[in-house]
């Protein structure tokens, strides 16, 4: 394998776990660049973050011949996806978008569990994701809960129903209700609202034969410095970028396309769509052909 | 019936013991509550008899096969039902209308109209009725002392996980080619001997008809607000006797509250392996100052030794006296003319979205709580 010279753009933090399995890798060689700079010199690049410009810097680096691994934070709509796989398509460059929470390790136990068919056909999926409001926006929390259920059910659902709740003109609370293909569900709740402070997430899944239970609440530890006792979380370690990686730099030096491709991205953007449209309908969305159509 | 004499000891009839009793066993715990008869209509099929026989054997009590004559002939002032589920109401109108002070099993009833001439005849006959539930759990408590305290702020979100880890007969697809589906009578007697028998009847139930009450009934307590509009995923996922009797063992329902608020229930039978002991029971509750989020099965105790039986759960529930505080609160309730803390207007509320989750599973649609 020939090395990969890779830009990283992004800031510190959004690019600091890519970075890190750049170092766990051999090929490749990396650059980290700030969004907004010129990148020049490289087979690809690596965008880590979502910022209201990305697709269209994305479009632009794939014109210049770079492939592209993307997370999926970056897209906001259907469109967006199609763009993007447009322009790389005419281009002639291999697109890998990357949806970050399937790296979790935590996660990956669960989808390893799951694998093993420990758990037996999955029936129900709890997430609840609870993050300050300087964090992230509820829709890019979503995005990636909602992923994850794509993920977990290998498909995705055929019924999507939505809640939510705002405080004054801001949407800081999300509840999504999803049905799978033979009788499998997901509720997954998001909110920004949290005080500033730790977060907290939850993840379930009830299988026929077993269930995985990844939680926060039973990851607590205590402290105790006066007053009532304090919960304190030991962390997982940063998102391992890794797998995706090493799959990324594969696909370009044989030129084949890449495992996480533009289809689940669509898919997931697809779901958000219908979700956003239950809120404002009070109606569940129904899947029909690729799109969801009121019931 | 006055409850004016604050302090004295009520009689209490036992209308049909069927299924375990923890009913009236919890009643007969209270040292103002004193058990004076079982009684079962005498048409009731044999093994119900029997069942009633040897509880009033337990408690030394006769056994009469005729409820109105057991009921005017042993000077009683409360009846507590434990029948098969679709007989629940008729008894506790039976016994309303003789001016009995009900305590109730749950479900309420698989019919809302029986639950409304429930709620009809405690209010034309001025008694007191209890739906037996949870809410006095010290978990259950802890989050409504919080919650009132307003240390999270106002809730806007109230969500429960209630997931009994248990087993229910022979798995989902064990049916062999010729068998004939699992009667579902026959699966509940069946369950009886290790206490798991919560669907009693005739009539097939789900999960949310069997132990809906209790998540709903935490929900309602926390939030203060009514359900208005649910949206609800059902299916057989587990046990081949849900499957052969079309009722869900596995079940998601959205809530839409009164004043905005949101909520979410999951619920399942779901298996023993799926959890070292009764199951991930806990409540999550989101406010404009911060959340909360609480195991149901807390304080514990962890007890682990061995020959330790592999169904015997390792976490033992610690400082739980619900049933004391439940009777308590009956009495309470009765000495006062008060409310008791899940009276007939709400079992009816619960029973309401409970049909409504099961119809939206039906329809797929969101369905108004009537």
């Amino acid at each position: 394998m020939s090395t990969m010279h890779l830009a990283v753009v992004g800031t510190e933090t959004e690019s600091r776990p890519l970075i890190d399995a750049t170092e766990r890798l051999t090929g490749i060689e990396c650059v980290c660049v700030p969004h907004g700079s010129s990148v020049e010199g490289v087979d690809a690049v690596a965008c880590c973050g979502s910022h209201e410009n990305s697709v269209q810097a994305i479009c632009d680096f794939a014109r210049s011949g770079m492939h592209l691994l993307v997370n999926l934070a970056a897209l906001r709509t259907t469109t967006d996806a199609e763009t993007m796989v447009a322009e790389c398509g005419e281009a002639d460059v291999q697109l890998m978008i990357v949806p970050p929470r399937r790296l979790l390790r935590s996660v990956q136990a669960v989808r390893q569990s799951l694998d093993a068919n420990e758990l037996g056909e999955p029936g129900l999926l709890r997430i609840h994701n609870w993050v300050t409001e300087q964090d992230e926006e509820i829709d890019q929390l979503l995005l990636h809960e909602l992923d994850l259920a794509i993920y977990l059910y290998d498909g995705p659902p055929t019924t999507v129903y939505s809640v939510a709740h705002d405080s004054g003109n801001s949407r800081h609370f999300v509840q999504v209700h999803l049905g799978f293909e033979g009788g499998g569900m997901a509720l997954i709740d998001v909110t920004t609202g949290l005080p500033e402070g730790d977060n907290y997430y939850s993840l379930s899944l009830i299988g026929a034969n077993g269930s995985a239970y990844a939680d926060d609440h039973h990851n607590a530890q205590l402290l105790y410095c006066g007053g009532p006792a304090m919960a304190e979380r030991t962390r997982e370690h940063a998102l391992d970028w890794t797998e995706p990686l090493r799959q990324f730099a594969a696909a370009i030096d044989r030129s084949r396309k890449p495992a996480i491709g533009a289809d689940s991205a669509l898919a997931v953007l697809s779901v958000m769509s219908a979700a956003r449209r239950c809120v404002e309908t009070g109606s569940a969305m129904r899947r029909q052909g690729g799109d969801y159509e009121r019931v | 019936m006055s409850g004016s004499d604050t302090g004295r000891t009520f009689r209490c009839a036992v209308l049909s013991v069927v299924k375990h009793a923890y009913v009236p066993h919890g009643v007969a715990a209270h040292p103002r509550f004193e058990l004076a008869v079982v009684a079962d209509d005498a048409d009731a099929p044999s093994w119900a008899h029997e069942r009633n026989q040897q509880f009033a054997n337990a408690y030394g009590i006769p056994y009469v096969r005729n409820v109105e004559q057991a009921i005017k002939e042993h000077d009683v002032q409360v009846a507590i039902v434990s029948s098969e589920a679709e007989r629940h109401c008729d008894l506790s109108v039976l016994a309303a209308n003789l001016g009995l002070h009900v305590v109730q099993d749950k479900p309420m009833s698989n019919r809302l109209s029986e639950c409304d001439r429930v709620v009809h005849a405690c209010e034309a006959n001025r008694v007191k009725f209890l739906l037996w539930n949870r809410n006095f759990l010290p978990s259950v408590m802890h989050a409504r002392r919080i919650v009132s305290s307003g240390r999270i702020g106002t809730p806007y979100a109230i969500h429960v996980d209630f997931y009994f880890a248990k087993d229910s007969g022979p798995r989902k697809g064990s049916r062999g080619a010729g068998d004939p589906p699992i009667n579902w009578l026959d699966r509940q007697l069946e369950a009886h001997a290790d206490g798991s028998d919560g669907g009693v009847g005739r009539e097939p139930m789900g999960e949310l008809q069997i132990e809906g009450i209790y998540p709903l009934a935490y929900i309602r307590l926390l939030a203060g607000a009514e359900f208005e509009r649910v949206f609800a995923r059902t299916t057989a996922h587990f046990h081949q006797a849900n499957v052969d009797n079309d009722v869900e063992d596995l079940a998601t329902v959205t809530l839409e509250m009164q004043g905005g608020l949101v909520g979410s229930l999951c619920i399942g039978r779901i298996g023993a392996a799926s959890h070292p002991n009764i199951g991930e029971i806990k409540i999550h509750v989101l406010g404009s100052r911060g959340g909360l989020v609480l195991s149901e099965a807390r304080p514990e105790v962890e007890v682990y030794y061995r020959g330790q039986p592999p169904a015997e759960f390792r976490h033992r529930r610690i400082a739980n006296d619900n049933d004391f505080q439940l009777v308590q609160n009956f009495a309470d309730a009765i000495d006062n003319d008060g409310e008791t803390i899940l009276d007939a207007k709400a079992g009816r509320a619960i029973c309401a979205t409970i049909d409504a989750a099961i119809l939206s599973g039906r329809t797929g649609r969101p369905e108004t709580v009537i």
